[in-house]
């Protein structure tokens, strides 16, 4: 069953014809190409599908396109803007928060949100918001530190 | 609010000279950004998933359900009617293909009889993923169940149910030694000495029972590989691979394709850790895709499907017996290792190897006796994981020279401090270790500084009972301990395990690498960026990477496995650089009509040797040097470099010993635990490494493989682990249940990483090997932090709450 | 990827449950994040997803002089960053700290996780300590069910086919009270809970008025009020005496599953009183800052 929507993503508008099973995962990564969004588990466990919805981030692994709908979506696609790096993502290339790089694009979503909301949050808002997110290489530390460089410039 | 603008590619001239350090090198020792950061934290970064192939069909796998079975019969009919099916494909079309190089054991698809729960069955193919997933269920496959053997020391009997009962007929190379009619698939013994003249000689003799279990690699990325045919016999593999080349050389043995006519390619890789080295996938696709010639079929594996469908890692019971003298000097050991493979035995026999010849740790050892077996059981296969034997074989040593401390009421970093080996001293294969090798006593040293470590804890232990009172306070409810553990490890490799760089000069002076090795995340590119950049004079920003590896156009490289990029591929970047720089002396020799020897290449270009005025820069001679005239000498710069290690021979069949290893790397962890007498919870307060990883290139990224190595490693003693039920299926093979470390549980952590600097002769700018090292120790040095605390022996992995609480409870140990 | 279905989202309670009550194969879509994670496995396979989000009236959380109402939509998020949930209901956001994660916790309804009725279901266990009631709407019209009557056992709710659940009602609790959730887990980040407790103190510095409510979760197939623990613990003063027998009774009669991965019946056993006594603790400790 196809269903039309409206969503904007990144600050364009899209008008679209998506099927009720498609995720919003999906939607983003095969119909608008923005592969930046990670799969890494379909099930809401990793926290590399997070997307802002909205301003709230989210698994967009278990969103269905359709309840975006009218929505607004941010993706790490659209935090670069011309040549410039959003701080949280210059934050992250200096404290060595990067490694294989497949988690980071969720950790930054997630960081970012809690930025927008707290410009410095405490230790315990930030487990809040990394609660949710694996990563394999780093062992965190140095992503944690790149919310405290954030913070620090004034993300 | 914006930052600041992503630097624009250089041009050479208007970047200033780095100032030398105290070392006098450039760009060694310094902290260079990624090459590939920024491409990872826009998003514009391509991991397999994110290619796009206009018209690629989709692939989705049957597995069996069944531990062990014969297939009696499969039924495509329905599976084909299903809307959007392509094709399906199973074990008939494919059965005399094998998959192996060290033991060649496996069919890409099943082919009348299956031996793990996931084994692959058949594949189909689809227009649309739900098409593939609906043709998939509609499958029929009748199965009869055959007996299968699970636990590794049922399989290691004579008499076992066989997994593999023709694997007398298997192909394998020379040095291996499978025994037909069991489940052993390689037996490597090391014999030094006579153990029964160590263990008269000792005055205490100690020994146990140990285990570790089946864990994930659980890297982020899920493995995935897009195959394609052409129509004139060549395979293109797009894939998450750790070993483009072997994959490639893999590939075209199966399908007895020229090397050349198959291509591999692997864009940013999330996550290795040993997981995507080898071979797994990728001849199953191309299995796949050769049904539907044309067309690029694309398999990315679901979550799930990691644990079955991919390799699993580390997975032995083992046994040790040491003996020491009074004075505390290790005489004897025996041990014996059996290694749970699971059904197929490529990826694994190595790791059988490796840990056989490492496992008495960096101590020397007059008389040693070990049998490490490689044994076939009826569950999913195991590959390398980071450490690659290593782990397990330190999990008894360094748990047994605690037990021998507290039996000769020895501070255990004096145990460890009187046998450790160092310059003239002799390890397990008989090789007489020099000053280069490193300094394990020095590292030593560190952890004791970074642990705080005093002679007091040394004793600790106090007995569970005197703890685990119901907690009526003041009783107490915390435990603190501290436990270290020391460390050697070599990189486990092909005695012809080379690496190899192309070194490209651009028009305006700056310069592209090209290299065969994969940036898996370890940074390895912007490593050597930097050696190529030390070598040639330029500051790191002007050597340009490649991103992604591609065998037709990139220059051979093994495997990135074994710690050994930096080493090995950084050896080749070197070659290629000098090579580029003589081709530079040439040119401006030939420019101002001199012999060669009377140019020096100097940073920015190339002067006449004692006549400083004349100075030809880099731009003026990189595509050759043209005269004010317009006639041109030399021509365009592009210098190639590769490396092979040289004498490393084949261990010895009956003695295990031989030169196995290019180098060693030493080390030593430490832990302090807090434990939870109510709960059983650890909560690691301090998790150290020391170690002699020669000179460090980029310490930032040095750092992140031991913290990394260190986390990971936490997770395997904390709580990670495969789970099967009684018939050999997965009970967890998800992230809700198999537990990885969140942010949370570290919140507690100090990591520390502490570098000694010992060069390694032959390693560009003296590097060793560092990636895989820090996660060898981490077990035993908490658990030798439990017993510390709480005086519980753990003698297998992992301290779960529940078995840390059950241990505090009753007898005191984790058995 | 998602096996197909289709789509509806209703505009009025009424729509919704004529759809539903018409389509044999539909399903009711909330907050999704148990929902999506069982289509994909396959073990619901749904004709029609009906999104419930679209219904005003299952929002919100509405404050009465007898009753806190939450609509079953309420997510974990709006528990939360409730301004109407004063400390009487410390537990609801307790558990709101350690449900899932924040990405998670902004869509996971109240309602949703309710009716998946896991044995250790955070608010499940939660909402036990309140006396909370469910209300049920169906094509016959409105039911109102206690909690315990609606999990009905593992897995299982007691929603009839074409039934909604609507609204969460949560008796006031008497003023002073107070109440707190734990729960064990394996990681101290993303988790199931491997058991939990909830418990709500009425009366809290007056030991002889002070009544005590306990439920424990995951130790048996569905949440439980331990009603021999509330009488021990109630009208007497906590003294490392009282809680050590509280933490040698508390398991008796609870029936922890052998065989869950997150942790042995044992364990719980042991650790459920720690767990309990440990939320105790950690009221008196604020109460009396």
């Amino acid at each position: 069953m196809q269903h039309q929507i409206r969503i904007t993503v990144n600050g364009e508008e899209h008008r679209l014809t998506v099927p009720s099973h498609r995720t919003l995962l999906e939607f983003l990564r095969e119909d608008l190409g923005l592969t930046g969004v990670k799969e890494g588990c379909g099930n809401g466990e990793c926290g590399a599908c997070t997307v802002l919805l909205d301003g709230v981030p989210v698994r967009s692994c278990l969103i269905l396109a359709l309840e975006a709908g009218n929505c607004k979506v941010e993706t790490i696609e659209g935090l670069a803007r011309g040549g410039l790096l959003h701080p949280l993502q210059e934050a992250f290339i200096e404290a060595g928060a990067v490694q294989c790089g497949f988690c980071t694009p969720g950790f930054i979503m997630a960081g970012k949100a809690l930025l927008d909301r707290s410009p410095r949050p405490t230790p315990a808002q930030v487990y809040q918001a990394f609660g949710g997110h694996l990563c394999r290489c780093t062992g965190y530390e140095t992503i944690l530190r790149a919310m405290e460089l954030a913070a620090d410039k004034g993300a | 609010m914006r930052g600041t603008t992503v630097p624009p590619p250089c041009v050479l001239e208007a970047i200033p000279q780095s100032t030398p350090g105290p070392t006098g090198l450039v760009a060694v020792g310094q902290n260079v950004r990624r090459k590939d950061a920024v491409d990872k934290v826009t998003g514009q970064g391509q991991f397999v998933a994110d290619l796009g192939f206009p018209g690629a069909l989709h692939a989705r796998i049957v597995r069996s359900p069944h531990p062990s079975a014969r297939i009696v019969r499969i039924d495509t009919a329905a599976a084909l009617r299903v809307e959007g099916v392509r094709s399906v494909v199973t074990g008939r079309q494919c059965q005399d293909l094998r998959i192996g190089i060290c033991i060649v054991d496996q069919p890409p698809l099943a082919v009348d009889r299956v031996r793990f729960v996931g084994e692959p069955v058949a594949g189909v193919i689809a227009a649309t993923p739900e098409a593939a997933l609906g043709g998939a269920e509609a499958l029929v496959v009748e199965y009869e169940p055959l007996p299968a053997v699970l636990d590794v020391e049922e399989a290691w009997k004579e008499g076992a149910a066989l997994v593999h009962p023709d694997l007398g007929s298997y192909a394998c190379l020379p040095s291996f030694c499978p025994q037909p009619g069991t489940n052993r698939f390689h037996h490597y013994k090391l014999r030094k000495g006579n153990p029964q003249v160590g263990f008269e000689a000792s005055s205490l003799v100690v020994e146990h029972h140990y285990e570790v279990p089946h864990i994930s690699h659980a890297q982020l990325e899920p493995h995935g590989a897009v195959a394609r045919w052409g129509h004139d016999g060549t395979l293109t593999v797009w894939c998450s691979a750790q070993s483009p080349f072997l994959v490639r050389s893999m590939l075209a043995g199966v399908f007895c394709v020229p090397h050349g006519k198959v291509r591999v390619v692997v864009p940013y890789v999330g996550g290795g850790f040993g997981g995507k080295s080898d071979v797994t996938i990728e001849p199953l696709v191309a299995v796949l895709a050769r049904a539907v010639v044309g067309r690029p079929v694309r398999l990315i594996l679901t979550r799930e499907e990691m644990f079955y469908g991919s390799v699993l890692g580390r997975g032995m019971k083992g046994w040790m017996k040491t003996g020491v003298d009074a004075q505390g000097y290790l005489q004897a050991v025996q041990a014996r290792l059996l290694f749970n493979c699971g059904a197929y035995g490529e990826y694994a026999i190595n790791i059988v190897v490796g840990g056989g010849h490492n496992c008495t740790g960096p101590y020397q050892i007059p008389h040693i006796e070990t049998d490490s077996y490689a044994v076939y059981t009826n569950l999913p296969f195991v590959g390398a994981f980071r450490g690659y034997g290593h782990p397990e074989g330190h999990w008894m040593t360094e748990r047994q020279l605690d037990l021998i401390a507290r039996r000769l009421e020895l501070d255990p970093v004096e145990l460890r401090r009187r046998n450790l080996l160092g310059p003239g001293k002799e390890n397990a294969l008989g090789q007489i270790m020099a000053a280069h090798n490193g300094r394990p006593d020095a590292c030593l040293d560190r952890v004791v500084q970074l642990l705080d470590w005093k002679g007091s804890d040394a004793r600790g232990g106090k007995p569970p009972a005197a703890l685990a009172q119901p907690a009526s306070s003041p009783a107490p409810r915390r435990a603190r301990g501290k436990g270290v553990a020391a460390f050697m490890k070599s990189p486990v490799m092909s005695t012809n395990a080379a690496s190899s760089a192309y070194l490209r000069f651009n028009d305006d002076g700056t310069v592209t690498l090209t290299v065969g090795g994969v940036d898996i995340g370890q940074g390895s590119l912007t490593v050597l960026a930097q050696i190529a950049a030390e070598a040639l004079k330029l500051p790191p920003e002007a050597v340009l990477v490649s991103s992604a590896t591609d065998t037709q156009y990139g220059p051979h490289d093994w495997q990135t496995v074994a710690s050994r990029t930096t080493w090995a591929g950084g050896n080749a970047v070197l070659i290629a650089a000098r090579n580029a720089i003589g081709q530079l002396e040439a040119i401006a020799a030939e420019a101002w009509g001199v012999p060669a020897d009377q140019v020096e290449y100097v940073a920015g270009g190339v002067r006449r040797t004692g006549q400083p005025q004349d100075f030809i820069p880099l731009v003026k001679l990189v595509l050759g040097y043209t005269h004010p005239d317009g006639h041109t000498v030399g021509s365009p710069v592009m210098a190639y470099g590769s490396f092979v290690p040289r004498g490393l021979t084949y261990p010895d069949r009956e003695t295990g010993r031989g030169n196995c290893a290019a180098e060693w790397t030493f080390g030593c962890q430490g832990a302090e635990v807090e434990v939870d007498l109510e709960t059983g919870e650890i909560r690691v307060l301090s998790m150290v490494t020391a170690i002699d990883a020669g000179t460090i290139i980029n310490p930032q990224l040095a750092r992140g493989q031991i913290v990394g190595a260190m986390a990971q490693g936490l997770g395997a003693v904390l709580s990670e682990q495969i789970v099967y039920d009684t018939q050999g299926r997965i009970r967890n093979p998800n992230l809700t249940d198999y537990k990885l470390p969140t942010p949370e549980d570290f919140q507690d952590t100090r990591f520390e990483a502490s570098f000694v600097e010992t060069p390694q002769p032959d390693g560009p700018y003296g590097a060793r090997p560092l990636a895989e090292h820090a996660i060898v120790c981490v077990a035993p040095a908490v658990a030798n932090a439990l017993y510390n605390a709480v005086g519980v022996d753990a003698f297998s992995l992992p301290l779960t709450h529940d078995r840390v609480l059950a241990a505090l409870k009753g007898g005191g140990e984790i058995a | 990827m998602l096996r197909p279905f289709a789509y509806l989202k209703p505009a009025s309670l009424k729509e919704a449950l004529g759809v539903l009550s018409s389509h044999p194969g539909a399903v009711p879509l909330a907050g999704g994040t148990d929902l999506l994670v069982d289509i994909r496995s396959g073990k619901a396979r749904p004709s029609l997803v009906v999104d419930l989000k679209g219904i005003p009236a299952l929002a919100g959380i509405q404050v009465e002089d007898q009753l806190v109402s939450m609509g079953a939509l309420v997510t974990v998020t709006d528990v939360l960053d409730s301004p109407v949930l004063d400390q009487r209901f410390a537990a609801l956001q307790d558990a709101a700290r350690v449900f899932g994660c924040q990405e998670i916790c902004h869509r996971a309804t109240l309602g949703g996780n309710l009716a998946h009725a896991s044995p250790g279901s955070e608010y499940g266990t939660a909402l036990a300590v309140f006396d909370a009631r469910v209300e049920l709407a169906g094509p016959d019209g409105v039911r109102i069910l206690p909690l315990a009557e609606f999990l009905v056992e593992a897995g299982k709710n007691a929603l009839q086919a074409g039934e909604i659940l609507t609204r969460i009602l949560i008796p006031q609790p008497p003023q002073g009270s107070r109440s707190a959730y734990r729960r064990g887990s394996r990681v101290r980040g993303m988790d199931l809970a491997s058991f939990c407790c909830a418990v709500l103190v009425e009366n809290p510095r007056e030991v002889d008025r002070r009544r005590v409510r306990v439920a424990v979760g995951a130790m048996n197939p569905v949440p439980t009020r331990l009603a021999a623990v509330e009488g021990l613990l109630s009208g007497q003063p906590w003294n490392d005496e009282l809680m050590a027998r509280m933490q040698a009774e508390i398991s008796r009669g609870l029936n922890p599953r052998a065989g869950s991965l997150r942790a042995t019946p044992a364990y719980k056993r042991d650790c459920i009183g720690v767990l309990c006594r440990r939320a105790l603790e950690d009221l008196c400790a604020s109460g009396e800052s």
